[in-house]
């Protein structure tokens, strides 16, 4: 008989175990142990046991060394988690008739305009932000345009702004929004839309009753996978917020390379983690639960 | 049938919508590619086509040298990664259902779920925790380990779409374990391993942040090289290589799609 | 002679939550050069026996010999068996001419051999013409003989047939019967057929096992099974069948007489075992039964309460006795009308061997 082989199996995914446990679990737990050391100024860190930066999120420490609640950090978090939210909000309400319109395409059409929605997404993501410079810049193509037609006669500061970090999310990871709400739209038995519309259901109704609610998983998995990379995002904060405007993933970034701080940085991107890991959990836990699809 | 209108499913003005989304979404793109080939060094006002920049860049021995970097680097993370991604593939759709199997799947798709910027830093303490110096070798190992999954899924994808009675068939024409696997499962599976190759490959190249956090003086990538010339300011040489870029990675795309579309 | 399969206690057990027993003791001999066919709805388990046989899957307790060799423990390339696949499961990446060498190949015959062979199943099978065709180019009833020339082909002492019609049309369907009954003879391989089609079952088998819930119901001819069926269950899902519960009130030499309504006694062949007041279900088809528009001895009347055409035939929804309904079945007219119309008065007859006594109330 066809008997599958326990030892072969695990031998089989073995390489890729250890591949990614050796170079991404162990390194996940080291930042960990680096998060309660303390911050060598020339980079890296000093084997002292500290909670330090973990007390640095909420607290800043006066001249007298008292802690007093300070909310420079939370103040930056929660910046990211709105413009996070907005990121996810704006590209639900672009995406879903996007989905939706490719969903209900003729076969050959809708795989042409699946791929159209997924090459931007394999292109790099730095020269698709840095297109976004060439727009906005004050010299950039939008005021070039406006100028030129005499709408204005001072260029508008659209560049260095949330708005245009807002902009470069939503450019960035809308695929992400797209491609799980077509995947439980295109599962959708349209005779469900004819049942709903013979019962004397109206178009908006149908929508409302039928095709939303069937959709939700794809709706939730594409608001976390926009939300996420939203969260940890360096390059558009970096290049069009003009590094002023932090997010909590340029924060992590700026502890690793010119603040010098590293168990600050590790604590971050563990904080940083953990939000990610509750909103896993959450969708593991409710809506992942009821679709078959997966996350990815 | 075909009339829209007649369409019960369709809503008026997501046509419309549709067409402004493609548009948001190719046109940065294309004003990057047109500006590529402005005369002027202004990169956003345009004086004429020229080729000059797109030369300037075959002749600068930097942007050479990065281009080397990025190349090796890929090419070896590739060839890591989609062995790796196409034994553990084999194991999860064809193997037994062992007890650690839910939790080895999730620890696959584990460089999909950590923010990119997680994974950056704590390879760099990875590294610096071991005193470990290898140039080029810390990016590949780092672009390997992210680029498993990527290369994992359309392997998994195609298997879950093979027919198993057809390695059934092979075994009960008295082809062996490793015969079947020979003549049936990897002929089969090959275009699922080039397309998970080829997006492997166009991960590793475009990856930035990771690389930016992990490389060592001397180990430019292309990404890391642009960047820099982004914050020095825009010039049309940056416009001329990221155009490159993008064509290669559209070009690989497109590829790995259609050969994964292939029967 | 020893028979080609011998399945012994055959238990099989799948491990879910909670688990399925596939198959409850099965104990079943293949006879060398037959064409045997295992019967039954989906989920019954034939499938499965089949699978166990071609050594895709193991069974949970049991033994199984062909010509009397144990080969429970033996992989399927190990197993001079081939299987035919529902599906057909021809390799998309390979001709006809190689889909058909690969078992010979695998078996490390010589290449001119091979090619031999090759050609020989080609003409067997009708299709010298398309060795160098893909698969994806050849229809449905093509690719279903491709198939069997691949399994054919290393001439294994047993080929396994997992219900390989039944993606075919009606009119293919049919024409396919007669040449897979004419392959098995001509080849002399004994053929183990799985099937839910009862008329398939019925024009091709030399003997047809019964199968239902993971239990063998009947092993017998086609005539047996159809004619003598053993269970309820076997006359319900080979052919039509009325079915009556009675109570037995007259036991002579040769008859038993039931009461099945309160006014209406029957009279069928004595079975062994038998006495009054048991309690017996009655089953008749549905031919068996003569409509006649006068009364002879014997008859019963009765009220037609429903037709339904059948193009040669109509059946009669008979009501007898104001309690009891019976299927009848008669041939039309030679102008195609139906012998009787709803609501007019009819009077049945059938032959007391026709009616037969199965074993309990259900």
């Amino acid at each position: 008989m066809i008997r599958p082989n326990t030892f072969r199996t695990v031998l089989g995914i073995s390489p890729a175990m250890a591949t990614i446990g050796i170079f991404m679990l162990l390194p996940i737990l080291i930042m960990a142990l680096y998060s309660f050391l303390e911050p060598n100024p020339y980079g890296g860190v000093r084997w002292n046991f500290t909670v330090e930066s973990y007390v640095r999120l909420l607290f800043e420490r006066d001249l007298d060394g008292r802690l007093v609640f300070d909310t420079t950090y939370l103040g930056i978090i929660w910046r990211s988690v709105w413009i996070g939210a907005v990121a996810v909000v704006a590209s639900l309400l672009v995406g879903f008739p996007v989905a939706y319109y490719i969903a209900i395409q003729p076969t050959s059409r809708r795989n042409i305009l699946i791929l159209l929605i997924t090459i931007p997404f394999w292109t790099n993501l730095l020269i698709r932000t840095y297109c976004w410079i060439l727009i906005l810049r004050d010299t950039g193509l939008i005021n070039n345009i406006l100028i030129s037609s005499g709408v204005l006669e001072h260029p508008l500061t659209l560049l260095y702004t949330n708005g245009a970090i807002i902009l470069g999310l939503i450019y960035t990871f809308i695929p992400f929004m797209v491609l799980p709400i077509y995947a439980s739209l295109e599962k959708l038995d349209h005779r469900l839309i004819e049942a709903a519309r013979d019962l004397y259901a109206t178009r908006w109704q149908a929508m409302k009753q039928v095709i939303i609610p069937l959709a939700i998983p794809g709706i939730v998995a594409g608001s976390l996978l926009v939300f996420i990379p939203s969260l940890g995002a360096y390059i558009a904060p970096d290049l069009l917020g003009g590094g002023k405007k932090l997010m909590l993933g340029s924060l992590v970034q700026l502890q690793f390379s010119s603040s010098r701080n590293w168990p600050f940085g590790s604590a971050l991107a563990i904080f940083t983690m953990a939000i990610v890991m509750v909103a896993l959990t959450w969708y593991a836990l409710g809506p992942g639960r009821r679709s078959d699809g997966n996350l990815h | 049938m075909s009339n829209k209108n007649n369409d019960i499913r369709h809503i008026p003005g997501l046509g419309v919508i549709s067409l402004l989304f493609f548009t948001y979404l190719y046109a940065p793109l294309v004003i990057l590619v047109i500006f590529s080939f402005n005369e002027t060094r202004s990169a956003t006002i345009w004086g004429g086509f020229s080729t000059e920049w797109y030369a300037k860049v075959f002749v600068n021995d930097d942007i050479q040298r990065a281009a080397i970097n990025s190349l090796l680097i890929a090419a070896i993370a590739t060839v890591f990664a989609t062995t790796i991604a196409t034994m553990a593939a084999l194991a999860m759709a064809r193997g037994s259902a062992f007890r650690g199997k839910p939790a080895a799947n999730s620890i696959l798709m584990l460089p999909l779920m950590v923010p990119e910027i997680v994974t950056a830093v704590a390879t760099l303490s990875f590294f610096s925790f071991l005193g470990l110096s290898l140039g080029l070798g810390n990016i590949i190992i780092a672009h390997t380990v992210f680029c498993i999954p990527f290369a994992y899924l359309p392997i998994r994808a195609r298997l879950q779409g093979m027919d198993t009675t057809l390695e059934q068939a092979a075994r009960d024409l008295y082809a062996d374990r490793w015969a079947t696997m020979r003549h049936i499962t990897l002929p089969l599976l090959a275009p699922g391993i080039l397309a998970g190759g080829m997006l492997a490959f166009v991960i590793s190249i475009d990856d930035f942040i990771i690389t930016l956090m992990v490389a060592e003086p001397g180990s430019t990538t292309l990404p890391l090289y642009i960047y820099g010339l982004v914050r020095i300011g825009i010039t049309p040489e940056v416009n001329a290589v990221s155009s490159i870029m993008l064509g290669i990675s559209i070009l690989f795309v497109t590829l790995s799609y259609v050969i994964g579309q292939r029967r | 002679m020893k028979n080609a399969v011998e399945v012994i206690k055959v238990h099989k057990v799948y491990e879910s939550t909670p688990p399925v027993v596939a198959l409850k003791d099965i104990s079943l001999a293949i006879k060398d050069n037959e064409f045997l066919t295992l019967l039954g709805p989906s989920g019954c388990g034939k499938t499965t026996l089949l699978r166990i046989i071609a050594g895709f899957e193991e069974a949970t307790l049991g033994d199984l010999r062909l010509f009397g060799d144990d080969i429970a423990a033996l992989p399927p390339e190990k197993r001079p068996v081939n299987t035919v696949f529902q599906n057909y499961s021809l390799f998309p990446h390979m001709s006809v001419a190689q889909n058909i060498a690969f078992g010979l190949q695998q078996l490390k015959q010589d290449k001119d051999q091979v090619a031999k062979t090759v050609r020989e199943m080609l003409e067997l099978v009708k299709l010298s013409e398309y060795g160098d065709r893909n698969p994806s180019q050849l229809s449905g009833g093509q690719q279903q003989r491709v198939a069997l020339a691949r399994a054919l082909a290393p001439h294994p002492k047993v080929l396994l047939l997992d219900e390989p019609l039944s993606a075919l049309d009606l009119k293919l369907r049919q024409a396919m019967r007669l040449e897979l009954k004419d392959l098995q003879r001509r080849t002399g391989i004994t053929f183990v057929f799985v099937t839910h089609d009862q008329e398939e079952a019925l024009t091709m088998s030399d003997r047809i096992v019964v199968m239902s819930q993971g239990e063998i119901q009947q092993i017998g001819t086609p005539a047996e099974i159809y004619e003598n069926p053993t269970n309820r269950f076997v006359a319900d899902f080979v052919g039509e069948s009325n079915f009556f519960i009675a109570r037995v009130t007259k036991v002579t030499k040769s008859d038993v007489e039931c009461q099945i309504s309160k006014y209406m006694k029957v009279r069928s062949q004595r079975t062994s075992s038998i006495s009054v007041n048991d309690v017996v279900t009655l089953f008749l088809r549905p031919e068996k039964i003569s409509l006649l528009a006068d009364p002879i001895k014997g008859s019963h009347k009765g009220i037609v309460r429903d037709i339904v055409y059948l193009g040669d035939n109509t059946d009669y929804q008979i009501e007898l006795d104001g309690a009891i309904e019976v299927t009848a079945r008669a041939e039309n007219r030679s102008d195609g009308t139906p012998l009787f119309a709803i609501g007019s008065d009819v009077h049945i007859h059938f032959d007391k061997h026709a009616l037969k006594v199965i074993r309990g109330e259900q």
